[in-house]
């Protein structure tokens, strides 16, 4: 019986609440602020406490992302990029560097270039160009927000790209179990057409892979730094070229990317989203039931009105709404 | 509703902040720092909406004053903690 006079106090207007829901009193909103931003502080602090729970699972194939890329090609009237194999390794090989050492960037903490993963595979590069994502739970969804932003949309419809590979990883990004696309695009000074991207799928499969190697002289020109998504005209000195292969074996036993066992996650995106709607709704209804109340019985009040706060409540909540997760870079 | 009608200039200019906000998260989904920027913007606006409405209307004292500020605070929290996670 208490609770529910507790309950009733808490959500509408009563004498005990000065006719007004306590839960849309100022302090109450203060209180369900620092509430939120505890949540938050928590969902932070978890991975560091204890297992690896959060974690954003997804379904990304790179042959998706490659036909994603190549349709808004045709659509823009551009020629489709070739499936490379060893810009597929050079992207994979970014993706596990970025897990491995925790960064989130273009550029590596230690200053290392994306030409850099370019050039170990062998691939010499005329034009190169990446684009990151992460956390997204589809292809479509990611491929699509590259296309929302002015800057990557400009690298999958540059006339200049003749091949693309793609490198999906898995595994702990500061703290949080995700999964990294990595989007590679080049064009090398012969511009040979490896294979036809509808042989993407049986490329990617196969284990033996060659980097493509180049017996055209190597202009010695220093890339260019860039705003992101980083482009960049030029080749650089290679090294011995690694294979796909050979980092496929090594990164196998290091974060499971490719064997790694199904588990349940907890998404802090869908977390946080959860306990937004939550709270917008909650208020939303309260002030409706509590505008409607007060209205009826004709309460003169003090305060701000209720419908300019419905009307800012329903702002949040359609954002909430439409807001995706997924972070490109 | 009279109250509504009467501050009519008042409602629509406040839709239209409240509206901007909700096509400027559609059309700038992909930059996270401006979606930061806009979701400020948009709570400090609604703040100054509510301050300017009620001194207009005559009844603007100290509660009201907190609580537009408790508000806007409100959802500030909720978009940016969203777009901590999202973008």
């Amino acid at each position: 019986m208490i609770m529910i006079q507790q309950l009733l106090h808490l959500l509408l207007p009563r004498e005990s609440n000065n006719h007004k829901a306590k839960l849309l009193h100022t302090s109450s909103f203060l209180i369900i602020s620092v509430l939120l931003v505890i949540s938050q502080a928590v969902l932070s602090i978890l991975p560091k406490l204890g297992p690896s729970i959060l974690g954003y699972t997804a379904n990304i194939s790179p042959e998706e992302v490659v036909r994603l890329t190549n349709e808004k090609r045709i659509a823009a009237g551009l020629s489709t990029l070739t499936y490379n194999s060893t810009l597929a390794g050079a992207a994979y090989s970014k993706g596990m560097d970025m897990i491995n050492r925790d960064y989130w960037a273009h550029v590596a903490p230690d200053g290392t270039q994306p030409w850099k993963f370019f050039s170990d595979f062998g691939y010499r590069y005329r034009y190169a160009g990446e684009n990151l994502a992460r956390d997204f739970t589809n292809a479509p969804a990611a491929v699509d927000a590259w296309m929302n932003s002015p800057t990557h949309r400009d690298n999958i419809l540059n006339s200049k790209y003749k091949e693309i590979g793609i490198g999906v990883v898995e595994g702990d990004l500061a703290g949080v179990d995700t999964t990294i696309i990595v989007q590679f695009f080049g064009s090398t000074y012969q511009d040979k057409i490896i294979q036809p991207v509808a042989q993407a799928e049986n490329t990617e499969n196969s284990p033996t892979l060659k980097p493509v190697v180049s017996s055209e002289p190597i202009l010695q020109v220093t890339p260019v730094a860039t705003l992101t998504p980083l482009v960049v005209v030029s080749p650089s000195p290679f090294a011995a070229p690694t294979t796909f292969t050979q980092v496929l074996q090594a990164d196998k036993s290091d974060t499971g990317g490719f064997g790694k066992e199904q588990k349940v996650l907890i998404s802090p995106f869908t977390t946080t989203k959860t306990i937004s709607l939550a709270v917008v709704g909650l208020l939303v209804v309260v002030f409706l039931i509590d505008g409607v109340l007060v209205s009826r019985r004709k309460i003169a009040r003090i305060g701000g009105r209720t419908v300019a706060h419905l009307a800012f409540f329903g702002m949040i909540l359609t954002i909430v709404l439409i807001l995706k997760s997924g972070k490109i870079l | 509703m009279k109250k509504i009608a009467k501050h009519l200039p008042h409602y629509i200019s406040l839709i239209g902040i409240l509206v901007a906000s909700i096509f400027a998260f559609i059309l700038f989904s992909y930059d996270q720092v401006f979606l930061l920027g806009i979701a400020v913007a948009t709570s400090t606006s609604y703040f100054s909406w509510g301050i300017i409405h009620h001194l207009l209307h005559g009844d603007l004292n100290f509660s009201v004053v907190l609580e537009y500020m408790a508000i806007s605070v409100l959802g500030a929290v909720l978009l940016i903690s969203l777009l901590f996670r999202a973008v």
